[in-house]
């Protein structure tokens, strides 16, 4: 490996892999502003490009900006019920609650626990004082819950998995999906323990999987095979990646997609610095892909 | 060329320009700011004594002599009144308590920029024949530089038998001393007779009877007392011996063989037979001299450069009017150095930190704690935060209260770690107080973000990270060459941002992305 990290270091020859250092010279600054970095760091902006863009999205129930509102929790939520508590600008899925049908003083959670209104409202407190957003005030938002496709739920009931897809001028250039496992404690994040599924661009097709940079084949926990099946509605995934108004001027986007049983496929959120380690997941390197799909930069 | 490389070059060029105009059109000298070398010389001296009862210690320390130079000097102690006084041309420290009890300790510390001499003396120097008043007493007979003694004046005209200059007869009495009297170690003196007697002796012996056999010939010599910096720390004093030739005293060793000349490592507390340390009686006593190499600036440097355009020296010299030390001007011009080496460890080895500054920012404060000791404090704070969070966490606090205790924790246990200095007399664990609050401010928030959003694990490896960019940094920071090259062409801060220039538009992979991305680097290496 020595003489091979060598001969890099001296050709300058990524062999196609995206560091950190290209992903934000030639994809992240170049033909972007700034100004729609902080759209896509923030849901409730991206929510509102989508609803121009006629694009689908999780439905938001209420907003809370103000301390005074938290307050009310109990009179506001109402009749809600299975919904999600999301931070507007919390990253890799932190600080999010989901809670299911009402209990007597507050409501159940997905693992049947019972999370009292004075749990929620801190919660909510929390966001808004920024602990899930680095110290910045921060807006709490409520959000319908998803139920996963049967495709989805029969690789892992619990949780929600999602499928990213990178693209670079409208193009998809890669693809992958995420499922969470017990030991990522529900959450789809692949540091933390989720699995990664490669998804080939072309067909949907899943090709290959892996926890934590080991290859698998079937999910560590429900046993499901996880290669070689078909993503439910990619094509219109695809469809919708390319949809977005022209005047957004980000280049290189990550789409994160989960697919409800009855609306079909959701954006939940768009990356405007998509992570690099679906790489390791399709074995391949985004550069050469960018280059060789896109009209990457050379 | 891009616009980013056209600037990078023209900023590199600019300044290198300004560095050659410096040298060769304003006749620049670049090594006269070169800080000349010196010591920090720190005697500790620990006191014992069982009963309540006033102590008083006295020793000499250095002062201004041909060849060294007192820069700055500070006790400290906090039993003891300290003073220093002029005492038979000695520069005396005095140490003075009252309800002295259990241990005590006292810190010298001294810098001194020293320097080699040598004088010339040769077959054609010329001796006098009488010399004032003043030196009388450096011709006379003592208890322990016996001139009178029969056997050392016939040893001496045996040595100076056909032997006519004045160079040649102290050659003589040079040559036995050194080579005759055998160098034995043992504490306690002996006087001039007895160690021509036994031929034998340890330094201070030798050096009796040579300025012994010096007065017989007429002219003045002294004992003389120091402490020569060969190894830190030490105990052991030495002594050697000054002749006064042509109007100078000029040096002798008959210990270690330097013939009108000493080394640097030579540092000089008294003039005259005398005793170093003095102290009040029924006292434990124990003292150790320590020492490190330290840079000193030179004088009037800043009346050399004072009318020029483009001088350093200006903001120099305004930095010694207020009595602010180089060491500050030096902090601030490294700062930027170290935060290019700090980006290179980020983008293109690719180590993971809390921020960019943070690393500097410790690295510099590691001047004033040692560099143990701040590592272990900056360790000790994360592993605080972490603890003090990991309790409060089921307390669900708010974001901000929850902040303020973990700030207030850590501040805490430093007082309580100061404090434990003082008591133990650990003057090392005081410099903890010198760890600025700042950084330890910025260290709380930044540990915090970490913790919350992405988990122990990530603070493990960011830490590790940190501490190994910390330590790169550091000797980066304090290396002399580079610290004396931004000194000498602060200008150079212009040539650090054409390379942040390059490094930022430096696209390529990071070691640690070549790592973490390798199975795919060899896979599309077998494709091709």
């Amino acid at each position: 490996m020595n003489r091979e990290f060598f001969k890099w270091m001296v050709s300058g020859d990524s062999r196609g892999i995206l560091g950190i250092n290209r992903r934000n010279i030639d994809y992240i600054y170049t033909g972007s502003s700034r100004k729609f970095f902080r759209l896509a760091d923030r849901k409730l902006e991206t929510k509102k490009i989508l609803e121009k863009a006629g694009l689908p999205f999780p439905e938001t129930l209420g907003i809370f900006t103000e301390f005074r509102e938290i307050v009310d929790f109990e009179t506001i939520s109402g009749e809600w019920k299975n919904f999600v508590i999301k931070p507007d600008r919390g990253k890799m899925g932190s600080g999010i609650m989901v809670l299911g049908e009402r209990s007597d003083s507050g409501f159940w959670d997905t693992d049947g626990n019972e999370i009292v209104h004075s749990k929620i409202r801190k919660r909510l407190g929390d966001i808004i004082l920024g602990v899930y957003s680095n110290g910045l005030n921060d807006i709490a938002f409520i959000e319908e819950r998803i139920y996963p496709h049967h495709f989805f739920s029969d690789l892992y009931p619990r949780g929600l998995s999602d499928i990213r897809i990178i693209t670079y001028r409208k193009e998809p250039v890669m693809a992958m999906m995420r499922i969470p496992t017990g030991e990522s404690g529900g959450r789809a994040n692949l540091h933390q323990g989720g699995v990664g599924v490669a998804v080939e661009i072309s067909s949907g097709l899943t090709y290959a999987a892996s926890i934590k940079r080991g290859k698998i084949e079937k999910h560590p926990d429900t046993g499901a095979g996880l290669v070689g099946k078909k993503i439910p509605f990619f094509k219109d995934m695809l469809r919708m990646c390319g949809m977005l108004p022209d005047d957004i001027r980000l280049n290189y986007l990550g789409f994160d997609f989960a697919v409800d049983r009855e609306r079909g496929p959701l954006i939940l959120e768009i990356n405007a610095r998509p992570g690099l380690e679906i790489q390791n997941i399709g074995n391949a390197g985004l550069h050469g892909l960018l280059r060789e799909r896109a009209g990457g930069a050379q | 060329m891009r616009r980013w490389a056209s600037i990078s070059v023209l900023l590199i060029a600019l300044t290198l320009v300004i560095i050659l105009w410096k040298i060769y059109y304003l006749d620049y000298d670049p090594f006269d700011v070169i800080p000349e070398k010196g010591y920090k010389l720190t005697l500790e001296v620990i006191t014992k004594n069982i009963r309540n009862r006033s102590v008083e210690i006295a020793t000499y320390v250095p002062q201004d002599s041909t060849k060294q130079q007192v820069y700055r000097e500070e006790s400290i102690s906090d039993a003891f009144r300290f003073k220093v006084m002029k005492v038979n041309g000695n520069k005396q420290a005095q140490w003075r308590g009252e309800n002295i009890s259990g241990v005590n300790k006292i810190k010298y510390i001294s810098r001194i920029k020293s320097a080699r001499i040598r004088f010339l003396f040769s077959n054609e120097t010329v001796a006098r024949e009488d010399y004032p008043e003043s030196l009388q007493n450096y011709l006379k007979n003592t208890d322990l530089i016996q001139i009178n003694s029969l056997l050392i004046k016939n040893k001496l005209k045996e040595l100076t038998r056909d032997k006519y200059s004045l160079y040649e007869k102290i050659r003589a009495i040079h040559n036995f001393v050194v080579k005759d009297i055998r160098y034995v170690n043992f504490s306690g003196g002996l006087d001039a007779e007895s160690t021509l007697q036994l031929l034998e002796a340890s330094c201070n012996g030798k050096s009796r009877l040579y300025v012994a056999m010096v007065r017989l010939l007429g002219v003045p010599a002294r004992v003389v007392g120091g402490v020569i910096l060969n190894r830190s720390p030490k105990k052991t004093t030495h002594q050697w011996v000054e002749v006064y030739i042509n109007g100078h005293w000029v040096p002798f060793c008959p210990t270690n063989n330097y013939f009108a000349e000493l080394p640097l490592r030579y540092i000089l507390l008294y003039y005259g037979d005398e005793v170093l340390f003095k102290h009040s009686s029924q006292v434990g006593f124990t003292y150790r001299f320590s020492f490190e190499k330290v840079n000193i600036p030179k004088a009037g440097l800043s009346l050399k450069y004072r009318d020029m355009p483009v001088n350093i020296f200006a903001v120099l010299s305004n930095f010694e009017k207020f009595n602010i030390s180089l060491n500050i001007l030096i902090y601030l011009l490294m700062l930027p150095l170290g935060a290019l080496v700090s980006v290179i460890l980020r983008n293109i080895i690719g180590f993971q930190t809390f921020g960019i500054f943070l690393p500097i920012l410790v690295a510099s404060a590691l001047r004033g704690t040692g560099i143990l000791l701040g590592l272990a404090v900056f360790t000790g704070i994360i592993v605080l935060v972490y603890v003090i969070n990991f309790l409060v966490t089921k307390l669900e606090l708010l974001y901000h209260p929850k902040m303020s205790i973990l700030l207030s924790g850590v501040i805490l246990s430093i007082l309580v770690l100061f404090l434990t200095g003082i008591n133990f007399k650990n003057y090392d664990l005081i410099n903890v107080v010198f760890f600025p609050v700042a950084i330890i401010a910025i260290t709380v928030n930044r540990v915090m973000a970490i913790v919350e959003e992405e988990g122990s694990m990530k603070l493990l490896v960011v830490t590790l990270n940190t501490l190994v960019v910390i330590v790169i940094c550091f000797y980066f920071m304090n290396s002399t060459f580079l610290q004396l090259s931004m000194l000498s062409f602060p200008e150079l801060i212009i040539l650090l941002v054409g390379l942040n220039i390059l490094i930022g538009r430096w696209s390529g992979i990071r070691f640690t992305e070549f790592i973490r991305f390798y199975p795919v680097f060899q896979k599309e290496g077998r494709d091709e």
